[in-house]
């Protein structure tokens, strides 16, 4: 079983891995000086629709999405709503293992297949979501604590405050709102899916009127970590830089130095991102196998064996541009995917919730 | 409770001839004949040189006879003499008779012996060979069909030394013995207080092995207490000689290269321990207890850690915390660097390191494998071999063949002054039996390394914390970073102030009241205030 410290840490640390390299960009591109402000709306909005998620997984203790759909939507409904969940969560498993291949292939190991990374990182995943919920939130203490350290470190090395740099952040909303929201939607999306991993773990936690604030805590801590990100990478490469740049966070890291003794910061940064990138692949997979084991009443680690499988292939075939992963996180993807998550599986399953509630249900 | 799988168990053969003849003995009755079963039990015990059968008369019925039947090599033959022989031969037959209020003779001989250790009574033959293979007196009487018994045994032991694997340099300078009663001794010493459990469980069916359970009821937890005692009783193996083999069979992970069970020698550490809420199990011929269950974060905890001063323990285990990761990602970060990321070192240091590359005949990571397997067989030989050659060999494998080695050009000596760095990092970790776990989880990352560089050894990290958070220690999570409860633990694990003297939560029973050693307020002796 997991505890809500534990949650906590699985759902900030996935998030704050998902977006730390792709934030700056995929905000900056729409919103550029604004783009703070589409971290926050992205946070705050992430924050309901997954208080949500939570919710439901605290007032169906025990059980995963897979289980109690199907007590409220019948067969059919249950196997639809999961499956869309489960499905999203395994295409995010398999684009994020592609992602941390590409980024360490075009940034430091040119040389390198991508399928000779993007195994390893899969079979990591595999390992670590057939030792269980359990094992995942023990490793979560670990892997959080390491990562918190490192990003931290690496903020500060590179982060001088001062009114000039400041100044690169006016004149805020200068566009107007839209480019803010549109920029919001991508970010969303990412903390969306980072937190609705509840409906999969809410099973194994403990404490389940816990989960509510332990996810919304989650999110907005990792939030907070990631609006210092873009505020930092904003104000120190300028917006214009900061949608240029494939990577921005690296970029930015790649600037700082410390002469004699550390010559390269962005490695560090970026070592602490596959440490967390690996994580959170793990527990896309271990999430996607929970709950297509539970729809289909077929135990997860014969189902995270089979999904290992079947992802092998596409996560090492062809290793295109890395602008292509930078599509898959543009707005009309990012808001069509959310829109279908929330509309497909969160508003039925809360509905039918609420009619059955409303009947005298549990 | 998922049923335990068997994994670990010795297979036995069945139905060998021996096996057959144990069934045949273990249903065997004793007979009211002295003679036969006397001749049984020299059968049984073939003929040997140290069975003592010594034959009196009971008092007052000179045709009544009695045998008192030992083992020279285990039992105090002092002590037969003084409580059953001479006893029994200065008794009269007045002070017999009126002793035996029941007619059965073996009731009269039990009130009538002053011995202070209880006496037992066994019905079965293979209860008396048992009584005798461990060290006790047996009392057989002619016409009786049952046999008396008591403990006279007199284990071989040694005098108390010191713990020669967790020397410190304060703290209690005396360690375990082979046996099993002094070292319950100086346990019991150490921690004395009534609710100090101790149970026997008999081990092996050859060697009938005493092994105690010790643990305090109350704290430490009922249901690993009954799991430890469930698993003990499941062992079925012909022979247990140190707590190590008890390991391997009762274990979660058998073939995980972590130790999940701590070792030491040390009474002050078993006390301790068992006052935290784990069980200690002590065998007998061993002087090793072991301490379930165990917990990640022992790994950089000493025994000196309770008699240094508060800041310095504190700065020495973060110290060994540090030594610990260094001396497993050493050496594959010195290979990922020099073959992938020679951007991330400064300039001169660089260059450095390129000039002594050059003319080294194998690829950085080769010459990486076989410098660490070298360093592992000098630090192997320097253990096993006997104390006068170890630092011969020692000084011979690290200096001579190191300085020969760079000389010769086979390995560059930035990678030589790396390994050893590692080394000698892995000897700061105070537990030795974990120090095997390092150089296994060493090789894989050095492999990583090789291949991928930073993000290689990255992804084996993740892997190896998922290995470690997937091991539990008799169904105890082996490494928990944060309890549950406990938000400051972490800090509690690698920091002692001076308010905790003691370790301020138990890590196996969080509910049970701290207590912390309290600070009397300094005042000065001249003002009084």
């Amino acid at each position: 079983m997991i505890n809500p410290r534990q949650l906590f840490f699985i759902i900030a640390l996935t998030r704050i891995s998902a977006l730390l390299v792709l934030l700056p960009v995929v905000t900056a591109g729409n919103a550029l000086q604004d783009a703070w402000i589409s971290v926050i709306v992205a946070t705050v909005v992430a924050i309901l629709f997954v208080w949500l998620g939570a919710y439901l997984a605290m007032k169906h203790p025990g059980k995963s999405l897979g289980q109690f759909s199907r007590d409220l939507l019948g067969k059919t409904g249950g196997a639809i709503t999961t499956g869309l969940l489960a499905i999203s969560f395994y295409v995010l498993c398999l684009i994020r293992t592609r992602l941390v291949s590409l980024v360490i292939i075009s940034h430091f190991m040119p040389k390198t297949p991508g399928w000779a990374l993007a195994i390893p990182v899969l079979l990591t995943a595999f390992y670590g979501a057939m030792m269980g919920p359990d094992t995942v939130g023990r490793a979560s203490e670990f892997l959080f604590t390491v990562m918190a350290l490192i990003i931290v470190v690496s903020m500060v090395m590179s982060y001088v405050w001062s009114a000039e740099r400041v100044a690169g952040l006016k004149p805020v909303l200068s566009r107007g709102l839209r480019p803010v929201f549109g920029a919001a939607v991508p970010a969303a999306f990412l903390g969306l899916m980072s937190g609705l991993k509840v409906l999969a773990l809410g099973r194994f936690t403990v404490e389940e009127h816990k989960m509510p604030k332990a996810t919304a805590l989650a999110l907005l801590v990792s939030g907070l970590v990631l609006l210092v990100v873009t505020i930092d990478v904003l104000t120190t490469l300028g917006p214009a830089q900061a949608q240029a740049y494939v990577m921005p966070v690296l970029a930015l890291a790649s600037s700082v130095f410390i002469e004699g003794i550390l010559e390269r910061l962005d490695l560090v940064l970026m070592t602490a991102w596959v440490l967390g990138i690996t994580f959170d692949v793990t527990v896309l997979l271990a999430s996607s196998s929970i709950l297509i084991g539970d729809s289909l009443g077929i135990g997860h680690r014969k189902v995270a064996a089979a999904l290992f499988l079947l992802g092998v292939v596409p996560v090492s075939h062809r290793f295109t541009d890395i602008f292509v992963m930078r599509q898959l996180h543009s707005i009309p993807v990012t808001g069509i995917w959310s829109a279908a998550i929330c509309v497909g599986t969160l508003a039925p399953v809360f509905i039918a919730y609420l009619i059955k509630k409303r009947r005298g249900g549990s | 409770m998922k049923p335990r799988r068997s994994f670990g168990r010795i297979p036995r053969p069945i139905g060998t001839p021996a096996e057959a003849d144990d069934n045949r003995q273990d249903q065997s009755e004793l007979s009211v004949d002295l003679d036969e079963n006397l001749r049984t039990i020299e059968s049984i015990l073939g003929n040997a040189s140290d069975l003592a059968v010594r034959r009196l008369a009971l008092p007052g019925e000179p045709q009544s006879s009695l045998a008192v039947v030992y083992l020279t090599s285990l039992v105090n033959t002092e002590n037969v003499s003084l409580t059953v022989i001479e006893p029994l031969l200065s008794l009269s037959d007045v002070a017999y008779r009126s002793a035996a209020m029941a007619a059965d003779p073996l009731e009269s001989l039990r009130l009538t012996l002053p011995t202070v250790r209880p006496i037992s009574t066994a019905g079965s033959m293979k209860e008396l060979i048992d009584s005798l293979l461990e060290g006790k007196v047996v009392m057989l009487i002619d016409g009786a069909s049952g046999a008396l018994y008591f403990d006279a045994l007199r284990p071989p032991t040694r005098l108390f030394q010191l713990p020669t694997s967790e020397t410190t340099v304060i703290g209690p300078q005396i360690g375990l013995t082979e046996s099993v009663d002094d070292n319950l001794a100086l346990i019991r010493s150490r921690l004395k207080h009534p609710r100090l459990r101790v149970e026997q469980v008999i081990i092996g069916r050859k060697s009938r092995t005493d092994v105690r359970i010790i643990y305090l009821e109350g704290i430490a937890p009922r249901e690993v207490v009954d799991e430890l005692r469930r698993r003990l009783h499941e062992i079925d193996i012909d022979m247990i000689l140190d707590p190590g083999v008890i390991r391997d069979l009762i274990t979660d992970r058998p073939y995980s290269p972590f130790v999940m069970e701590r070792m030491t020698e040390r009474p002050d550490t078993v006390a301790a321990e068992v006052n935290l809420g784990r069980i200690a199990l002590l065998v007998e011929g061993s002087p090793f207890a072991m301490l379930l269950p165990s917990q990640f974060f022992t790994l950089i905890e000493s025994a000196e850690d309770y008699y240094l001063n508060s800041l310095s323990a504190s700065l020495l285990k973060l110290l060994r915390a540090f030594a610990y990761i260094l001396s497993v990602l050493a050496t594959p970060i010195y290979v990922a660097v020099v073959n992938y990321h020679f951007e991330l070192v400064p300039l001169p240091l660089l260059l450095n390191i390129a000039a002594t590359q050059e003319g080294v005949p194998f690829p950085l990571p080769v010459a990486a494998f076989l410098t660490e397997m070298v360093l592992d067989v000098v630090r192997e030989a320097g253990i096993r071999l006997p104390r006068q050659f170890g630092p011969v060999v020692s000084i011979f494998g690290a200096i001579i063949l190191g300085q020969s080695a760079i000389q010769a050009g086979f390995v560059p000596p930035g990678l030589i002054i790396v390994a050893m760095m590692g080394t000698i990092c892995s000897f700061a970790v105070p537990r030795a039996e974990k120090a095997l776990a390092y150089r296994l989880v060493r090789f894989p990352l050095l492999l990583l390394g090789s291949i991928l560089g930073f993000p290689g050894i990255t992804i084996g990290s993740v892997a190896l914390v998922y290995h470690v958070a997937s091991l539990k220690s008799l169904g105890i999570p082996y490494a928990v970073l944060y309890p549950p409860g406990h938000t400051a633990r972490l800090a509690k694990k690698l920091v002692r102030t001076a308010e905790h003297n003691q370790p301020a939560t138990r890590p196996l029973a969080p509910t049970d009241k701290v207590r912390r050693g309290k600070v009397p307020e300094p005042r000065d002796p001249k003002n009084g205030d």
